[in-house]
């Protein structure tokens, strides 16, 4: 089964997302801290990565920077959520090496067929 | 089973933080939510806080003005050899420049003609000088008396104004003028009276009324006094010319006399006829021999009652009894009296003050005759009294200044000071007179600077405000604003005249200033900020209400009925409707905090408009209406391309939004350097009290689809806010009601400025 680690600090958003993405039949771990996600990430590779911008501790740009500057992290698919973006938050973080980017809220329907593009395969 | 326990829970819980958030935040639709509340209310506070601002800016540099034309007038009335003309003349210019009025005039009453006549008059509007014509006062009853009533006399409706009724026949319409601000000039009578009317200077304003503020009308009471002063100024230089002349008057006539008496008879008579001194001969009895016509208008006696009676008779008094006998003994023994002050009675009893010369000689055939030549002093001591007076005044003037001014020789040696410099360096009056400016108030290192400065003022250039630091008593140095200029005292010696204002206290006004304005400035900034962060807290659950229900909605957790999927429906689209909301707020906020988020890159504008019709394809289709776009390939701009979307999708959606039947016509062409988008539609149309507020936030036009149509009311602000603040463009409106609107959209192809893009990340 394909894996994927979320990281999001927020309870409600977590289940959301775990929810649709168990729906569509895709393992998933999860993380609630940038450092909890930048760990588990490193030590047992997922298969791609659910990451949301604005967290307690370090922010989404720092997280995707530090697991991009590890090899066992360089090749994983990244997608970012974020409620809000500003101009140029896109192209920040697409130039620190995230795979794609997807606003919230997030469409229950065509988020599955977002990140099946990315990651290039189904869930089981 | 379990599913649908996950499915009630999850629905329950979807419910109930939405009804939390929308009872709370939306209120249903109704327009006077607490968002609304609090929005308004933040910006009027906002709004509120930028006019005091601005108020307190323009307060500010009105003083500022005022001030620099008082002080130029100032250092211009106290210079040597000043023609009145040119002083108003001057006067006149700098007072249109300060107040900022239209014209500016001096007016200067007349007593024996009861007329004000125009000194000079300038012109704003026109840059010219003229003289209008002089006023009757007797037609101007009520201006006249309330001239002489107040000292500023403040109309701010000329029309409307009790004391310029009689102007509204003639001078008003004639002048356009509105508004004035008349302020009266008083002078010191010369029979020491107190002050007597002398005229008025009078500030005009073109152009409906005006409210004279407080310290404009402390300005033109200024202005008229800085007049009085002058005016004085120039009568008490005429009075010292008079009292020279007069002196000089007499010896002239004493040696003229003395010449004649040998050479030329006839001379000598007429001098004696005309001479505007009085002449007695006297025997030695001090019985009147002769007189002249100016001794018979002094004295009040004839020639013919005169003659033969003895000077005490005519002319003593108790008082001068005894200084009487003591001239005539000094007389007797041969002495020649020069100039001795004698208060003689005249014929009706009153005194006279005279000057008399007096001696003894001896006529031709030997006889001792006395001669006697008495001058009326009456008119030189009301001169002196003047002089004393006006003196008086002047010196009260400058003891009373708010600004500390030195009296110096060439070598900077003080010769005299006003009060203020005592209070000002800090040094006694004792230890200052005599001392030269170095000494007093120069130290090693600002030593070159003072040499340098009285260099200047030695060299004939005047000073006006210059900044200098001066040494105080205590060895603390200070920032003064010093003024300049020269003098010459009564034997021609050059002088200087050097006024100093202390700087600290304007300083730490400025400064104070400053930081109150800066203080204003960060909280609205924090207040926005605080808006937007909280709207941003707002965001995160609405995301997980509109995720959760869309979730059950797509019966991803279970099939739903008819009714449970309408009522679902609802609830997801008021929570979108909520977001959007909230993302205005964040936009307008940010705008408003002055957190510009501009983004600046290159893209071709015929993708973007293809990406509006994209995402308003939906309401295209529902409606059967038609979006014809017309933009040609190739057209490439600089600017921030999520920002412009976001105003086209806005503009073209309410186009879309509020037409019935018809079609949406977007046409963009390039001119001068402007993108112009005109985005046409044969909508519903907007009447005219629609277009004043169609730009101001949570005014949505009245109209019948107001009910059909949902809004957050903020959308044209906002588009309005990105287009003017943040891309340097702007958008206008045409539209007539039933036929359509247009809207034109302006915007720079190349973006104006690069501002810093912050981010919500970083």
């Amino acid at each position: 089964m394909t894996t994927a680690l979320i990281i999001e600090d927020n309870q409600n958003n977590l289940e959301l997302i775990r929810f649709i993405l168990e729906k569509a039949h895709y393992k998933t771990r999860f993380a609630m801290t940038g450092i909890e996600g930048v760990q588990q990430a490193l030590s047992i590779p997922p298969d791609f990565i659910i990451l949301d911008i604005q967290l307690p501790d370090i922010n989404g740009l720092e997280v995707l920077k530090r697991i991009r500057a590890h090899p066992v992290g360089k090749d994983v698919p990244i997608i970012a959520m974020t409620s809000y973006a500003m101009s140029g938050d896109k192209d920040r973080l697409m130039a620190a090496g995230c795979t794609a980017y997807i606003e919230k809220p997030i469409d229950p329907v065509r988020v599955i067929g977002q990140i099946e593009q990315v990651i290039g395969k189904k869930g089981s | 089973m379990g599913e649908n326990l996950v499915w009630v829970k999850l629905y329950s819980l979807a419910a109930i933080l939405f009804t939390l958030f929308c009872g709370y935040l939306l209120g249903s639709l109704r327009r006077d939510t607490q968002v609304w509340r609090l929005v308004n209310d933040l910006k009027a506070q906002i709004s509120n806080k930028e006019t005091a601002q601005q108020k307190l800016l323009e307060a500010e540099l009105r003083l500022v003005r005022q001030n620099a034309c008082l002080a130029k007038l100032d250092m211009l009335s106290i210079s040597a050899n000043l023609n009145p003309s040119d002083f108003f003349k001057q006067l006149v210019l700098e007072a249109t420049l300060a107040a900022q009025v239209s014209r500016a005039s001096v007016w200067l009453y007349s007593r024996e003609n009861n007329l004000l006549s125009c000194e000079i008059q300038y012109d704003f509007r026109t840059l010219s000088y003229s003289q209008p014509p002089p006023l009757q006062t007797q037609h101007l009853p009520h201006y006249f008396e309330a001239i002489q009533q107040y000292r500023v006399l403040a109309v701010n409706d000329a029309y409307a104004h009790p004391a310029t009724v009689e102007f509204t026949v003639d001078y008003l319409p004639k002048t356009q003028v509105s508004a004035l601000l008349d302020a009266t000039i008083w002078l010191a009578d010369s029979h020491g009276q107190g002050d007597v009317f002398a005229g008025v200077v009078c500030l005009e304003h073109i152009g409906g009324s005006r409210d004279w503020t407080l310290d404009e009308q402390s300005f033109a009471g200024s202005l008229a006094d800085l007049t009085s002063l002058m005016l004085e100024g120039s009568k008490r230089q005429q009075a010292e010319g008079d009292l020279r002349y007069q002196q000089v008057n007499l010896d002239t006539i004493v040696k003229t006399m003395t010449a004649s008496i040998e050479s030329n008879a006839k001379l000598f008579r007429f001098l004696v006829e005309r001479a505007p001194v009085t002449i007695l001969y006297m025997n030695a009895a001090n019985e009147i021999i002769e007189m002249n016509p100016e001794a018979e208008r002094i004295s009040g006696y004839t020639r013919e009652y005169a003659i033969g009676r003895t000077y005490q008779e005519l002319f003593e008094t108790e008082d001068n009894k005894q200084q009487l006998q003591m001239i005539s003994r000094e007389v007797a023994y041969g002495k020649k009296l020069q100039a001795r002050e004698v208060t003689i009675r005249r014929a009706d009893g009153s005194t006279v003050d005279l000057s008399v010369s007096r001696s003894m000689e001896l006529d031709d055939e030997g006889n001792p005759v006395i001669i006697s030549i008495g001058q009326d002093m009456s008119k030189q001591k009301a001169a002196e009294l003047a002089l004393r007076r006006s003196e008086e005044r002047f010196r009260h003037v400058v003891d009373s200044a708010p600004a500390a001014i030195l009296y110096m020789d060439n070598s900077t040696k003080v010769i005299e000071i006003n009060p203020e410099v005592e209070i000002v360096s800090g040094y006694k009056r004792d230890e200052i007179i005599g001392k030269t400016f170095y000494e007093l108030f120069s130290d090693k290192a600002i030593r070159a600077q003072h040499l340098k400065i009285f260099k200047k003022i030695l060299a004939g250039e005047k000073l006006q405000g210059l900044e200098l630091q001066m040494r105080r008593a205590d060895g603390s140095t200070g920032e003064y604003s010093i003024s300049a200029s020269l003098d010459q005292d009564n034997d021609g010696n050059t002088m200087i005249i050097a006024i100093a204002q202390d700087m600290s206290i304007q300083k730490a006004l400025e400064a104070s200033l400053i930081t109150a304005r800066e203080a204003a400035e960060s909280a609205d900034r924090i207040k926005s900020m605080f808006v937007a962060s909280m709207s941003h807290e707002l965001r995160t659950p609405l995301n997980s209400i509109i995720g959760f229900i869309g979730v059950v909605l797509q019966g991803m957790s279970g099939e739903l009925n008819p009714q449970q999927k309408g009522q679902l429906s609802r609830a997801y689209h008021s929570s979108k409707h909520l977001l959007s909301l909230i993302s205005d707020v964040i936009d307008i906020s940010k705008i408003e905090a002055g957190y510009l988020q501009v983004y600046t890159e290159h893209f071709e504008l015929k993708p973007l408009l293809d990406e509006v019709q994209q995402a308003v394809h939906h309401i295209i289709e529902e409606k059967h209406l038609a979006l014809n776009i017309v933009c040609e390939e190739g057209v490439v701009l600089e600017s921030d391309r999520k920002r412009l979307y976001q105003v086209l999708l806005n503009v073209v959606g309410n186009g879309l939004k509020y037409t019935e039947k018809g079609d949406v016509n977007v046409t963009t062409q390039v001119e001068h350097g402007q993108l112009v988008i005109h985005i046409q539609d044969t909508g519903i149309g907007i009447d005219e009290a629609g277009l004043a507020k169609l730009f101001k936030p949570f005014e949505r036009v009245e109209s019948r689809l107001k009910i059909k149509t949902l809004g957050t009311g903020l959308g044209l602000y906002l588009t309005h806010s990105i287009l003017t603040k943040l891309l340097g463009g702007n958008i206008t409106v045409q539209s007539k009601p039933e036929i359509g609107s247009t809207f034109i959209i302006t915007l720079p192809i190349t973006a104006p400025e690069q501002h810093l893009a912050l981010s919500s990340i970083l």
